[in-house]
């Protein structure tokens, strides 16, 4: 594979669109050596000349993919599988190889010196295991001549806020890398052990968080109690990688390993600014193959140019479709609220999950994590949505941790009273 | 500039810290162990354990940078990152449907979860080595499966003693490991923290096994998997 340019994301668009079609044809012709599934799944369709031959192959989906009988992928360099969350039905399995591992070390590396990282940097980051886009994480950090560090357990385990701490105070890093529920977790256990937060992250310039998107309120809350710089950092296990950069002002997607397309519901592409569905095509011919995937996931791409010279476009990931409820005939997303909560002080972080509640279709039901707070959320959310029926139900101290999800469903709201 | 950089992880008690070259040493061992709990090459093996655990960390060098071969490359198989927490546990059953794993290695606290969730979901674990691997400090008999293994883990001393396939005992490789005077600790012969041995753990060098005729071995009390 031909190594990118590192001036790459300065290249105008025509330029990287070129160099992008370029490369579709092997990326389809290794998705269709592969993978029985795509092989079933296109026939007898000519590998794509034209951004036209590229969009007339059909939009597949994780289910489509689950449900066909091909089973996995045979990639015999591959040699580390990772599996999706499942907060969308079944959890999927992809593959990397090395070929791929080296291209998404490049843009990796390319997003951490946007965030700040310098060599001799010591940085407390993902564990590698935790997902395919951690699993570049290390690389990076010694090609930038800076030190992995790594704390014990999991991001899953609200608990391991602990070791993590132990971790921040023992290697005292400059840059952290994290998920917006871990640092709150973080911020939580601070908070209940009479830790100050801003000297346990004393010198730590950058926290670089995915996962979560995050709300104008959340960031400016966790900059204010970390004393650092946050950068968002985004990506799917089917090969989406975006970073920000130092104006803040949406994600740049790295174009030299991903396509991105942001398509309405007939599959056209909508306007910059305009929310559609996240499709993607990973542009590295290794690995599991993913091409013109809908990763479930609303998206818009944010028009104009930024001011950091990058000509990588920008990218808001907005939401997943099971986190959007349709209330009153207007779509609410789980984003959406916690960006108007988020603007509460006495708000800002909870946990917070929209409620599906068949019998009451009209109203807007959310749980909130916590004793009750804040100044009326309950009026502001109403106005802000123009709804006639809002519900918080706050949890006081019982179990509601950030599980990637945003949605519950009112019964199994009640079952998990009852246990 | 990279030969000059550690790594460092995390563990339930303190850090280590790790060079290139000792990743590598670790990982050759972490090959030879699971060889020795008899997983073929080839294999598929499932890991149910935390990051900075070296069962995780030493899977492959896809993971882990300045590891020129893990578990992975060394058995020409595959590891698939499964995390021992609860959340990512409940997914284990519905990934066993879509790959066909010769071996899950599975954090001994991860166990129950483990089989709970994959008796809900109707998932049997046949025909798959489990591997749990134990902390020495834990007195409870560990779980042992009708096909499964056992290995001791102790991060802080990069202690990996597999049970073996040809005599049931623990093996503690001679080329790694020296065990104190008294017999009452182990420590690694490159860079490990002294491991002391519960008392019912005392090696026992005679007679050796064919699998490692030099090799301490360690008799361990089990329980059948519930
Ligand atoms: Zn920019």
């Amino acid at each position: 594979m031909t190594p990118v340019p590192a001036d790459f994301d300065r290249w105008d668009n025509a330029r990287r669109r070129d160099w992008q079609l370029a490369r579709i044809a092997g990326v389809v012709a290794h998705a269709r050596a592969t993978s029985a599934f795509y092989r079933d799944t296109w026939g007898d369709a000519a590998a794509p000349a034209t951004w036209d031959d590229l969009r007339a192959l059909p939009i597949v989906t994780k289910n489509m993919m689950i449900r066909h009988a091909g089973g996995q992928p045979q990639l015999e360099a591959a040699r580390v599988g990772f599996s999706t969350r499942g907060t969308s039905g079944n959890p999927l399995v992809l593959w990397l190889d090395p070929a791929e591992t080296a291209a998404y070390v490049a843009p990796t590396l390319r997003g951490f010196i946007w965030a700040g990282l310098q060599p001799g940097d010591r940085a407390l980051i993902l564990s590698p295991s935790w997902h395919r886009l951690a699993a570049m994480e290390g690389h990076a950090v010694v090609g930038r001549g800076a030190q992995p560090c790594y704390f014990w357990g999991t991001l899953s385990d609200p608990a391991h806020a602990a070791p993590f701490v132990d971790a921040l105070l023992d290697v005292r890093p400059a840059f952290v890398t994290s998920t917006p529920p871990f640092i709150l977790n973080v911020l939580k256990y601070c908070a209940d052990r009479g830790i100050d937060p801003r000297a346990a992250f004393a010198p730590v310039r950058s926290v670089v968080l995915a996962g979560l998107a995050l709300t104008p309120g959340l960031r400016r809350h966790l900059t204010d109690r970390l004393g650092a710089e946050v950068f968002e950092r985004g990506g799917t296990q089917e090969g989406a990688a975006l970073d920000e950069c130092g104006h803040h002002s949406g994600m740049h997607v790295h174009e030299d390993v991903c396509l991105i397309e942001v398509l309405d519901k007939q599959g056209n592409p909508v306007p910059d600014g305009a929310p559609g569905r996240l499709v993607i095509t990973k542009l590295v011919a290794a690995g599991s193959p993913f091409v013109r995937y809908d990763t479930g996931d609303t998206a818009a791409f944010v028009p104009g140019t930024c001011a950091c010279g990058s000509c990588l476009p920008r990218l808001r990931i907005l939401a997943r479709p099971e986190s959007t409820m349709m209330i009153e005939g207007r779509p609410v997303t789980g984003y959406a609220v916690r960006a108007i909560l988020d603007e509460d002080p006495g708000l800002v972080g909870r946990v917070s999950l929209l409620v599906r509640d068949t019998e009451a279709k009209s109203r807007l039901r959310i749980l909130i994590e916590g004793a009750p707070g804040g100044d009326d959320p309950e009026g502001v959310l109403r106005r802000a949505f123009g709804l006639s029926d809002v519900q918080i139900d706050w949890m006081g101290g019982a179990g509601l941790a950030w599980g990637f999800r945003q949605v519950i469903d009112a019964r199994e709201l009640s079952q998990r009273r009852a246990t | 500039m990279p030969n000059e950089i550690t790594l460092s992880f995390g563990l339930p008690d303190g850090r280590l810290d790790l060079r290139a070259a000792d990743l590598d040493h670790w990982a050759e061992h972490l090959a030879w162990c699971c060889t020795i709990m008899g997983i073929a090459p080839g294999a598929t093996i499932g890991v149910i354990d935390f990051g900075t655990s070296p069962i995780a960390f030493l899977g492959s060098a896809l993971l882990t940078p300045m590891l020129e071969a893990g578990l992975a490359e060394r058995l020409r198989g595959r590891v698939i990152c499964l995390d021992a927490s609860r959340e990512r546990v409940a997914l284990v059953p519905s990934i066993l449907k879509q790959v066909a794993f010769d071996a899950l290695c599975v954090r001994a606290e991860a166990v129950p979860a483990l089989i709970t969730y994959c008796r809900e979901a109707e998932q049997p674990l046949d025909g798959i080595t489990i591997i749990t691997t134990f902390g020495l400090e834990r007195r409870d008999p560990v779980a042992a499966f009708p096909r499964g293994r056992r290995m001791a883990l102790a991060e802080a001393g990069m202690l990996m003693a597999p049970e073996c396939a040809v005599c049931g005992q623990m093996h503690l490789r001679h080329s790694h490991y020296d065990q104190t005077p008294d017999g009452g600790a182990v420590v690694a012969r490159r860079g490990g923290a002294l491991v002391a041995l519960p008392a019912d753990m005392a090696p026992d060098l005679a007679p050796g096994c064919p699998a490692g005729p030099e090799d301490w071995r360690i008799a361990i009390a089990g329980k059948d998997a519930p």
